[in-house]
């Protein structure tokens, strides 16, 4: 459950964002991108927001968060390929040389206020 | 309704915390690592053996993680090692450790003399591999009776490690496992990962291990005497 750990990190960022924006009446989202290869479980993380912010100024905005797929970029032939299943082997040479493009993010990209 | 931009990692302050670690360990050549593994595959024991070896030789010192109690940090202060102990219940019954709190337990050390800092995060193979701790080596062990499939299960801990520790070789007589198949899997996540098998209880296999060790500690000394001499020939 270290979504409660990571759920904290973001309402300490969501607060110091939003206090360089006033006035702002209500916030309603928050918009993530959560990238396959973290170790996240996105409704997890929404439960823990839920309870972190209980009884705060921003209780029940809601995360919106947007699943990014496993990208990997062949160092030796340069294929891109997008991977389902944990096998860091190149789709065209096999080369073990790859390089992550996209899965490992997990990135607050933006707040929706009124 | 308004949309604010932000593009920013949420676990930026971790991250930047484990930098600097990564740098304060460094100046002082402290060779450091992160030992990671599920509950029960033998962490302690590994370290245990693994002082008692090195103790002669190098200083060593230990940041024990549990979510409570103090059972593992008496085992290892009885080599007579300095052991500084994280509950991470008084941080809400934490999964992992976090950088800050590495930071905050190494002052307890005399970090002047110290020559290996071993990090024994809390035994679990998701949460602590999504927070860095900044140190050298991010090592896993898997021990035999966990089965081939662990790596391919948790694949982040295994992308993350640069060392893998396969311990309880002893057992293997008694089990249905394919270590080969293990090894497989590791490599098809990280193929850059070191894989060593070792049995903690009978050591064997620990010599490659120690060899290692030894080797990555004299590495981080280089610099050091690199300064001295410079500041020498001032």
């Amino acid at each position: 459950m270290h979504e409660i750990a990571i759920a904290s990190n973001l309402y300490k960022i969501v607060l110091e964002e939003l206090g360089k924006n006033e006035p702002i009446t209500r916030l309603k989202k928050i918009k993530l991108k959560i990238g396959k290869l973290t170790a996240v479980v996105p409704e997890a993380l929404k439960f823990s927001w839920a309870a972190i912010t209980k009884d705060t100024q921003i209780e029940g905005s809601e995360l919106e968060i947007e699943d990014i797929p496993i990208l990997l970029k062949c160092s030796s032939c340069g294929e891109e390929f997008s991977i389902e299943y944990p096998i860091f082997i190149c789709i065209n040479c096999n080369s073990t040389k790859t390089r992550i493009i996209t899965g490992r993010e997990l990135d607050i990209v933006s707040l929706i206020v009124e | 309704m308004t949309e604010i931009k932000i593009i920013k990692k949420v676990l930026a302050a971790n991250d930047a915390i484990a930098e600097l670690n990564l740098k304060f360990f460094a100046e002082k050549g402290i060779l450091t690592m992160d030992i990671m593994s599920s509950p029960g595959s033998g962490k302690t024991l590994i370290l245990e053996k693994t002082i008692a070896r090195l103790k002669d030789k190098y200083k060593c010192g230990v940041i024990e993680g549990d979510v409570s109690t103090t059972n593992d940090s008496v085992r290892l202060q009885k080599l007579g090692v300095e052991v500084v102990q994280i509950n991470t219940d008084a941080f809400g019954g934490d999964c992992h450790l976090e950088a800050e709190w590495i930071k905050d337990a190494a002052l307890n050390f005399d970090l002047d003399n110290l020559d290996i800092l071993f990090v024994e995060n809390v035994g679990n193979l998701v949460c602590p591999a999504e927070f860095q701790t900044g140190m050298d080596f991010n090592i896993v062990i898997l021990s035999t009776p966990e089965g081939e499939d662990k790596p391919v299960k948790y694949p982040l801990m295994f992308r993350e490690s640069q060392v893998m520790i396969i311990n309880k070789m002893d057992l293997l007589p008694y089990l249905d496992i394919d270590v080969k198949l293990m090894k497989d899997n590791a490599k098809k996540i990280n193929p850059e990962l070191k894989i060593l098998s070792l049995s903690a209880k009978t050591e064997e296999g620990f010599d490659e291990w120690i060899e290692w060790i030894e080797t990555e500690v004299e590495k981080k000394k280089v610099p050091l005497r690199i300064k001295v001499q410079e500041k020498k020939s001032d």
